[in-house]
């Protein structure tokens, strides 16, 4: 999920106002939108992403890059190394800060990958092949570790209420 | 005029007075325009229906027509009616069921966007979901699935307005370039890089596969996207994607497990085994199992940077529409879905 909190709670509150209220007849179901439409509203500035999660990843990032940093000493050429400005969780630790240093954290991972996708002449093989287990160890964790914040997804139900189903002449 | 708001694209009366001003200058009589009817699918092309009605010399006219608007707020936004229009003409009698294209124009001057008109196929768009075919509807739209895929890709290109769709395309470089467009598309949306996602596009490319030959390929040949009515395949929908390139592109696209949820067959409809034998009896292409798993990995990689996009779009407030960022939500699944793929490799 990397939409920002402020556009999801903005693009809720905008689709229930002008998409989803005005098809309302119901004036229980009505009252009920708005009340989301309230409750969302005052909600917003007292949310922040959950800390837990942002933490364990970014441990997770640090172990696989100080890994990385230690196969690749002595080799020419070797992989970017972890930025000093990376390498500590900023206190106090809120959602959005972690968010920053995580994506920063995923960009220099990425960059150890180009490196891999490409590896100057010379590096040897066994090297490489230990920085390719690390980064493919942590790769594998980070989308498990996502996956497993996601609900089960709901794609029959979303396209059937497109029109794509109901609409019997979708046409070109 | 100057470029339109999606606002004014949903205006009936803007659309109502473009028409008008369109088909007076093609008719060249004044045409009055009847149930204009918004189609409220997909997140890209807007679809209106409409019926068109003149008094001509030979008596009083009446066409059940289709027009399509490329949305500046759409995922894949700019968009151009060219490509889409030229390939539906040119291919058009040649075994690939299309409905008949008219007019388009790819200037602001009438409608503000991008656009053509083409004429009202029936039929409806069967969906992955949910679905209840007989046996006998489902082989016999199966094999037409296979029919229409080996007929485009027959098609004799060459020395049609199709080929200035290549863009140097070759046999070698075919697989690359796609992998190239989509990196150019990740690379203006992504919100943030992520590894895995690095990791695929290496493998990508370090495994492009040589094209048998360079075809007309559709883009997003799937279950969803033609028209049938009974047993019959009326229509290939949806076209913003073709272009000059690998057969076994369209191949590996339509294989996806998406497209056949809780069920083997290919887009809900026939055996892997059979579209093959079917589809290179028709086309005496053999196909590459290892070139349709390279498609396979690229078309769900797409399905990826289509999140990426989707995410993009929401944020910078182009859409209200929360089926993208529920959609965007997906992407971890897909990257997870694609190191598996990528081990099943032949």
């Amino acid at each position: 999920m990397n939409n920002s909190l402020d556009r999801l709670f903005a693009g809720i509150v905008a689709s229930l106002g002008s998409e989803i209220i005005p098809r309302l007849e119901d004036e229980f179901a009505r009252g009920q939108a708005y009340a989301i439409v309230d409750l969302l509203t005052n909600l917003r500035p007292r949310i922040d992403w959950a800390v837990g999660p942002l933490a364990e990843q970014i441990a997770a990032q640090l172990a696989a890059a100080r890994r990385v940093d230690e196969l690749a000493q002595g080799l020419q050429d070797g992989p970017p190394n972890l930025p000093p400005a990376l390498a500590a969780l900023p206190e106090p630790a809120a959602g959005e800060t972690l968010r920053r240093l995580r994506d920063q954290l995923d960009e220099h991972l990425c960059k150890v990958i180009d490196w891999q996708n490409q590896p100057p002449a010379g590096v040897p093989d066994a090297a490489l092949a230990a920085i390719i287990a690390v980064t493919a160890k942590y790769m594998q964790e980070q989308v498990r570790r996502e996956v497993s914040l996601l609900a089960k997804p709901l794609f029959g139900e979303i396209a059937g209420n497109t029109g794509t189903k109901k609409q019997p002449d979708k046409n070109q | 005029m100057s470029a339109a708001s999606t606002a004014e694209l949903l205006d009936e009366a803007h659309v109502r007075a473009g028409l008008q001003r369109v088909l007076r200058q093609h008719i060249g009589a004044e045409v009055g325009i009847g149930g204009l009817k918004r189609f409220p699918v997909g997140y890209s092309w807007l679809t209106y229906g409409f019926e068109a009605s003149w008094d001509s010399a030979a008596g009083p006219q009446r066409r059940e027509l289709i027009l399509r608007l490329g949305p500046p707020n759409g995922l894949f936004a700019p968009y151009l009616a060219g490509p889409q229009f030229i390939t539906l003409q040119a291919v058009r009698g040649s075994g690939v069921p299309v409905p008949e294209v008219h007019w388009y124009g790819d200037t602001p001057e009438v409608f503000g966007a991008p656009w053509f008109i083409c004429e009202k196929v029936s039929g409806r768009a069967p969906v992955m979901w949910g679905e209840h075919f007989s046996d006998k509807t489902r082989t016999a739209l199966g094999e037409q699935l296979a029919d229409s895929l080996a007929a485009l890709h027959r098609f004799e290109w060459r020395g049609t307005p199709i080929e200035s769709l290549g863009k140097g395309v070759t046999v070698e470089n075919a697989a690359r370039t796609q992998v190239d467009y989509w990196e150019h598309a990740m690379r203006g949306w992504e919100l943030r890089r992520m590894p895995m996602a690095e990791s695929v596009l290496g493998w990508l490319r370090r495994n492009c596969p040589v094209a048998p030959r360079i075809s007309v390929v559709h883009g997003d040949y799937r279950i969803g996207n033609f028209l049938a009515e009974g047993d019959h395949i009326t229509a290939i929908l949806d076209w913003e994607l073709v272009h000059l390139g690998d057969p076994h592109e369209d191949l590996g696209w339509m294989c996806q497990r998406t497209f056949r949820p809780g069920t083997p067959l290919i887009c809900t409809l026939i055996r892997r085994e059979d579209l093959y034998a079917r589809y290179q009896s028709l086309t005496g292409i053999e196909i590459s199992p290892s070139a349709v798993h390279f498609y396979e990995v690229l078309g769900l990689f797409k399905f990826y940077v289509i999140d990426v996009g989707a995410e993009r779009c929401f944020e910078e407030g182009r859409h209200n529409d929360l089926r993208l960022p529920s959609m965007s939500m997906q992407g971890p699944r897909l990257l997870l879905q694609l190191e598996k793929l990528i081990a099943e490799a032949p």
